[in-house]
């Protein structure tokens, strides 16, 4: 249907994107491209769309599509093409919606003279097709409802390629469920041709057909999905398997911390909310409900959630950056002043944040080792060569190259990046590390990178970690217990290993049924196809 | 809808009160600062001969004795009441005197804002639609040089060239006697291209930096890739997240054009209200100059009351929060 032949794609000091890249997209079946960030992924995809990002340049090959060239198409042809035969879906859809069009419009817009009316492709991605719906503007819809209109304006154009980029990493399960059913759709119906990007290899198992691994622009191996993503040949290919979380593989048991547990940080009866507008239309959320929580020395306690399950303010909380409307947080066994500028050089040095996305929380027209420095001076007072030295001590730690420290935030890599927000942290000396979904831009690999660094911090120093993440897949990889938030409510603790197997509140087996595991995936998907011939024969 | 409604309705209460204040708290500026303008008009109206009896009688019929709060409360009284007062140098009312000045101002005013908002709309689409690209660079360079040369000499050159040389246009924009600018539009040309290129170029540059801003917004970029076609990815999806910002551009031409046209005015010998003011100031004229400031300062308000309104409107997010 659509095939690329050696694409070479050159970015600024023509730093190499894309290698000598040959894939071809069949009718109806699915490929998939994975690999870390930066492995050239997007640009590939966009590649499809017969388009370059700026900056970049393509040097070589060709894309393919009814028997043309995309990039020696006439402007006026590629997008006729781009209009009519090829839907792109970015990694987060709700962005691609326009703030000053109607939702009617916009997938009006996108549709041929042949395509479903605008009514029933809403209904399709499942949503109201009633007047007032489709007369709102996309801040007047939920998160969730933003990405099914994106999907129906993917769609709308009946398209024979479909491209869809990291679509899981910022859906829920049942909007991916839609998502899976809308793609099998168009490929029965239509007999469209998919590529799917993504590092959620899980998510790769259930709808890909082939597999390419992408590696620094090069594709180091591809073959059907379920033997790549089984039995990988390639070392990059292998090491992006094992780096994947994986709820049902079993986990080695984790040493208990200490026989006698003695909790550092005490969460009793905490209730917290925030006021979301203003005036009459402010709506006031419960983020946090009576929710009470011990943090053992040496401990790693998971919080999980959905989005806007509390999480975050929960960790605000303790961190003495959100008030809490009521409850009490006791660091070894003493009353913390609720706000962070009551609370003592001592106490505030004890609970330390490392935030979702550090290259945010540093200056950026400084370097991170004086942002480092700076933490230094601040929570333990000292400057000048005992600063530095202390700076050399923490880069070691967390295994950053030192001279790295000399560079801005943006010169960083996410898990470089990562590493000087966890030395950051550290260099406060804190009881207690609050990490709040910090994996979350992070590609596996590197994302198990952070975690297993977390854990030898812990090993050297017994320092307890308060780990929030949505993913529980990966929660499960180190965490000695679980708490489950459900719209502010601590519905279960409980220890991760009798957790996984046997998980109380219906919250919990919902957050279990919908965790991403390759090898069940897998499993799933062989009996399936082993069913099959059975089928045929009977 | 109704949601929608109230908003709207709220909003309008809103501005038009913190309208008022604001003319408020400038008329007590104003008032305050002519009455620290250096001298005394007593002094300056009989002359440095006057004997200090008659200015004496002078300063009590102007009521120059009273105290600065009870005067100021007196005009603000006679204001309101529409009662200018008059000239403290002719006599003549404040009214007359600003009345042919200020029709004249608003009209070449009027022509020429039109004109900058068509210059720099079309020149920002153009420069701004694909940042880095030949006609973005030309853009760029053409307006900084324009906005880089000093508007009495776009204005000179276009005298001696146009004016005089080719003899096309009249050199002097006089208005006739009986009768408005529009009597004799051909005077307006050179004012108005003068003032044009240079406000256009700066409305183009900032406003340029806005659309630019704008196409790199990830659902403009959608647009693009959905294939649709390029007047509906710049009318439908780039172009109106550019308004608000582009209003409050436009809304900065409005002190240009009506207090900071004063040069063009002098230079073409307009009579507008910038050179009326410009010359009244000279003579202490404290009636006229306070009139004149607060019409001035009125217009400027109004024109970003306005900018804000379009905005407000142009931002469905903002028109039906709740």
């Amino acid at each position: 249907m659509i095939e690329v032949r050696d694409l070479e794609v050159r970015g600024g000091l023509d730093a190499q994107i894309l290698v000598g890249v040959s894939v071809s997209l069949e009718s109806g079946r699915t490929l998939a491209a994975v690999g870390g960030s930066g492995a050239g992924k997007t640009t590939l995809g966009l590649a499809l769309l017969g388009f370059v990002r700026p900056g970049m340049r393509k040097v070589g090959g060709e894309v393919c599509f009814g028997g043309q060239n995309l990039f020696e198409l006439p402007e006026a042809e590629l997008r006729r093409l781009r209009r009519e035969s090829i839907a792109y879906l970015p990694q987060n859809p709700a962005s691609t919606l326009t703030p000053t069009m109607r939702v009617e419009d916009l997938v009006e817009e996108r549709r041929l003279a042949t395509s479903e009316p605008t009514g029933q492709l809403l209904e399709l991605v499942q949503l109201p097709s009633d007047r007032s719906f489709r007369r709102r503007f996309p801040h007047q819809l939920s998160i969730g409802q933003q990405q099914r209109v994106a999907m129906a304006r993917a769609i709308a154009n009946q398209p024979r390629v479909l491209i869809l980029d990291e679509p899981t990493s910022s859906i829920d399960p049942t909007t991916q469920r839609l998502m899976l059913s809308l793609v099998e759709r168009l490929r029965d119906d239509l007999g469209a041709a998919t590529l799917l990007i993504s590092h959620d290899l899980a998510s790769v198992a259930r709808m890909a057909d082939e597999v390419v691994v992408l590696r620094q622009g090069e594709i180091v191996e591809r073959g059907a999905a379920l033997r790549v993503l089984h039995t990988p040949m390639d070392s990059y290919s292998k090491a992006l398997v094992s780096a994947s979380p994986d709820i049902a593989v079993d986990q080695p048991p984790l040493a208990p911390n200490t026989d006698e547990p003695v909790p550092v940080l005490r969460a009793i009866d905490v209730s917290a909310q925030f006021v979301l507008g203003r005036g009459r239309g402010a709506r006031t959320i419960h983020a946090a409900r009576n929710v009470s929580f011990d943090l053992a020395s040496g401990e790693t306690f998971a919080l999980i959630g959905r989005s806007g399950s509390g999480k975050s303010t929960i960790a605000r909380v303790l961190l003495g950056l959100h008030p809490a409307e009521s409850g009490e947080v006791l660091l070894n066994g003493c009353l913390l002043p609720p706000l962070l500028r009551r609370r003592d050089r001592k106490q505030r040095a004890a609970i330390q944040l490392v935030p979702q996305n550090p290259e945010e929380s540093f200056n950026p027209r400084r370097t991170v080792g004086d942002g480092i420095r700076r933490s230094i001076r601040q929570t333990r007072g000292l400057s000048g060569s005992a600063a530095t030295e202390r700076l050399a001590e923490l880069l070691e730690q967390v295994q950053l190259e030192p001279a790295l420290a000399r560079r801005r935030p943006h010169e960083l890599s996410g898990g470089e990046q990562q590493r000087a927000a966890i030395a950051r942290a550290l260099a406060a000396e804190p009881e207690v590390l609050v990490c709040d979904e910090i994996t979350t831009a992070l590609d596996t690999i590197v994302q198990s990178q952070i975690v297993d660094l977390l854990q030898q911090i812990q090993r050297e120093t017994g320092i307890s970690l308060l780990f929030i993440t949505h993913d529980l897949a990966l929660a499960h990889e180190f965490a000695h217990r679980v708490g489950v938030l459900n719209e502010g409510t601590l519905v279960e603790i409980a220890a991760m290993a009798s957790f996984v197997n046997d998980p109380q509140a219906p919250e919990s087996r919902e957050l279990l049924d919908a965790a991403s595991s390759l090898s069940r995936t897998l499993a799933a998907r062989r009996s399936a196809e082993d069913d099959l011939p059975a089928v045929a024969a009977s | 809808m109704t949601a929608g409604l109230h908003n709207a309705a709220r909003y309008t209460i809103w501005r038009m009160a913190s309208l008022v204040a604001t003319l408020l708290a400038v008329s007590v500026i104003l008032f305050a600062a002519v009455e620290w303008l250096p001298g005394d008009p007593a002094q300056q109206i009989l002359g440095i001969n006057a004997t200090p009896e008659r200015l004496d009688v002078l300063r009590e019929q102007l009521n120059l004795n009273d105290p600065v709060p009870v005067r100021y409360g007196h005009w603000l009284w006679s204001t309101l009441q529409g009662d200018l007062g008059e000239s403290v140098r002719t006599n003549q009312s404040v009214e007359a005197i600003i009345a042919r000045p200020a029709l004249n101002t608003a009209i070449l005013a009027l022509v020429a804002f039109a004109t900058i908002a068509a210059v720099a709309l079309c020149l920002a689409a153009l420069g701004g639609m694909r940042d880095g690209s030949k006609t973005s660079t030309v853009v760029s360079v053409t307006t900084l040089s324009a906005v880089s040369v000093p508007e009495f000499i776009i204005a000179g050159i276009l005298i001696s060239v146009v004016g005089l040389e080719l003899g096309w246009l009249p050199a002097v924009s006089l208005v006739p006697s009986e009768g408005t600018p529009l009597s004799r539009p051909e005077i307006l040309v050179l004012p108005v291209i003068s003032l044009s290129i240079v406000g256009g170029a700066y409305g183009a540059r900032l406003i340029r930096a806005a659309v630019a801003d704008a196409a790199r917004l990830p659902h403009v970029q959608a647009a693009r890739l959905a294939g649709l076609t390029e007047s509906r990815v710049l009318f439908r999806h780039l172009l109106p997240s550019a308004v608000p910002p582009s209003v409050q551009v436009l809304a900065f031409m409005v002190p240009f054009l009506v207090g900071g046209a004063v040069v063009v005015e002098r230079i073409f010998a307009f009579p507008g209200l910038g050179s009326q003011l410009v010359d009244r100031i000279a003579l202490r004229d404290a009636p006229v100059i306070e009139v004149i400031g607060l019409i001035q300062a009125a217009t400027v308000i109004v024109g970003f009351q306005i900018a804000d309104a379009v905005g407000f409107l142009a931002s469905p997010e903002r028109r039906t929060a709740g």
